[in-house]
């Protein structure tokens, strides 16, 4: 892996958020990786593992508590007005759910043209017409939108929208934040394959976040399993697919309704994901992890590298290798 | 194509229509009264004083022998007027501190609701006669006053819907696209919570016109020999035996205000929540 291919590099990212008591609630925890140009980063896990969390750490619509995420293609935003404006126009977020994510009261075109008016993009309110039917017509929509209510729309159009409104700068990293968990099966594909033609033609680098393996294996060249605020596995879409090692991982894949062929033993899990307030010792699955043994209650496993470009946080493995 | 469509949903909800028309009632006897008044409105008649309904004057005259109808053209004027300032100023200033109140929470909420709350404890009829007190009595510190009176209910309202909207996600995805808190508040969190805003401005109106009429009917709004219907009320109630409508014709002109814009709240507000 070339250093220079590297678009956004996390270190020891971590995200408390205050809880009940002065408890803090890790929502990340410690957590590296890095994202490389051109690349879809699948983010798989469990509602409430922080992957949302994640997503806004990411596009700085939230501080980390400490740690850094780096953008190797613009300067550090913090602090500097200029700076940070520059990083908003280069970093966009799509969310979940596109009903909530649009404003009810402005129309289309209006909502579509407004990041050019933020930025200063365009001489005049004719140029900037001109951007936004172009770029209403790669998500597919056409000019009669300009003019029409969020309301009218159906979630899968909206959902359009918003892909136009993030897309509209020309920014070089998305995070996809659930985007088609809201939408119809049929709608789905459609705007999936909407984001992969987008990727193509533009050269956009994603973070898909998904509880959906088979949506994120689809897009994904490269998946990261979260659990309770941090990285278990990383690799590969193939390697994950095929050869995942993490017990949680291998859960995740058998639990998926017609996952992959390769997995296929029933590795149900039972128990709900443990509070981030009070994360067990040790390794934090060790609380529903079948094969969970006495080191891993005593002792946190690291990230290690399985295979090349494969990480696996799992004492079974690292047993194995030693 | 659908332009129309809106205002029949307005119109189908029954309290707005009522009063709607209510209040319209009130402004068309106003938009008369600049182009057609029959007579001077304080030109004393004491030949003709107490008169009922005649061909001369329809609504009769009063205990100076003025002309009723004249005057409550005039009147008009004064409620209308001092009910759109009073919502303008507490609009004006009530609806901003509620919007940097709700949105930015924290100290900032805190220092201004403590002092919205201090003046909410203040009973309001109290806190105009001081003002008036003060400042003597006019028209413009009559506007003051219940201008004041009028700001906590907009700041309220403000800070709940901007707080209710903060952390939206639209709000989040135009924040994440760069946008100023200054275009945050005001191009995209305002014009969702104007529906609201519309509500409490109607039902504040109602209450400051019926707060000047208050202060006219003790002698401290509008001065003599200015109409009013609130002054004219209380002129009115010397004669009550010997000329009911002259009773009549103000309670009825403020009824007509107060309860138009009460409906017309309350219709909105169903209408809102539809």
């Amino acid at each position: 892996m070339r250093q220079h291919d590297i678009l956004v590099e996390c270190s020891q990212l971590v995200k408390e958020y205050k809880g009940t008591r002065n408890k803090p609630v890790r929502a990340v925890h410690d957590l590296s990786f890095s994202i490389r140009q051109g690349e879809t980063f699948g983010l798989v896990g469990e509602s409430g593992c922080g992957k949302s969390t994640l997503g806004q750490l990411m596009v700085r619509l939230l501080e980390p508590t400490s740690g850094t995420v780096r953008y190797t293609n613009f300067q550090d935003g913090r602090g500097n007005r200029k700076q940070e404006k520059a990083m908003r126009k280069e970093n966009q977020i799509i969310f979940q759910d596109p009903y909530s994510s649009i404003n009810p009261r402005k129309r289309i075109g209006w909502l579509v043209e407004e990041p050019l008016i933020i930025h200063g993009i365009g001489k005049d309110a004719q140029e900037r017409k001109a951007m936004v039917c172009s770029i209403l017509k790669e998500v597919g929509l056409d000019d009669s939108y300009l003019d029409r209510w969020p309301r009218e729309l159906s979630g899968g159009q909206r959902q359009r929208v918003a892909i136009a409104i993030a897309l509209i700068l020309n920014p070089s990293f998305v995070v996809c934040d659930e985007v088609v968990s809201a939408l119809d099966v049929s709608v789905q594909a459609q705007v999936l394959n909407l984001l992969q033609e987008l990727q193509e033609k533009f050269g956009l680098t994603y973070l898909f976040i998904s509880h959906n393996l088979q949506v994120v294996s689809y897009l994904s060249d490269r998946i990261g399993v979260m659990y309770l605020g941090g990285l278990v596995e990383m690799g590969d879409t193939e390697q994950i697919y095929h050869h995942c090692l993490h017990p949680y991982t291998k859960a995740l894949f058998s639990a998926s309704v017609d996952a992959f062929d390769s997995v296929k033993e029933d590795l149900l899990l039972s128990g709900d994901i443990p509070s981030p307030s009070r994360s067990p010792s040790g390794c934090p699955f060790h609380t529903r992890c079948i094969s969970c043994m006495k080191r891993c209650i005593e002792e946190n496993p690291s990230m290690v590298e399985v295979s090349p470009g494969h990480f696996c946080a799992c004492h079974l493995i690292q047993g194995m290798n030693t | 194509m659908k332009r129309n469509f809106p205002l029949r949903r307005y119109f189908s909800n029954i309290h707005f229509a009522i009063g709607f028309y209510m209040v319209m009632t009130v402004v068309s006897l106003m938009i008369l009264g600049f182009f057609y008044i029959p007579y001077d409105p304080n030109a004393i008649d004491i030949a003709h004083k107490l008169q009922g309904a005649t061909t001369a004057h329809i609504l009769g005259t009063d205990q100076l022998g003025r002309d009723i109808f004249s005057r409550v053209l005039v009147g008009t004027r004064v409620s209308l007027l001092i009910g759109i300032l009073v919502v303008g100023f507490g609009v004006l200033i009530g609806t901003p501190l509620g919007a940097l109140s709700g949105y930015f929470g924290g100290k900032t909420d805190e220092v201004i609701m403590k002092v919205i709350d201090t003046q909410m404890a203040f009973p309001g009829i109290l806190l105009a006669l001081m003002i008036i007190a003060v400042f003597g009595t006019s028209l413009q510190n009559t506007v003051l006053a219940l201008g004041l009176m009028s700001i906590p209910r907009f700041t309220r309202i403000a800070r709940s819907g901007f707080m209710k909207y903060r952390n939206a996600e639209f709000v989040q995805a135009s924040r994440a696209r760069g946008a100023s808190h200054a275009r945050i508040l005001v191009l995209h969190i305002l014009p969702n919570i104007v529906p609201e805003l519309l509500v409490t401005a109607s039902l504040g109106f109602a209450s400051a016109v019926m707060s000047e009429a208050g202060l006219s009917y003790l002698g401290l709004g509008m001065q003599p020999p200015n109409p009013s219907f609130g002054k004219m009320l209380s002129e009115a109630q010397n004669y009550i035996l010997q000329a009911w409508w002259y009773v009549l014709i103000p309670s009825v002109a403020i009824s007509l205000l107060v309860m138009g814009f009460n409906l017309l709240g309350d219709g909105l507000q169903s209408i809102n929540q539809q």
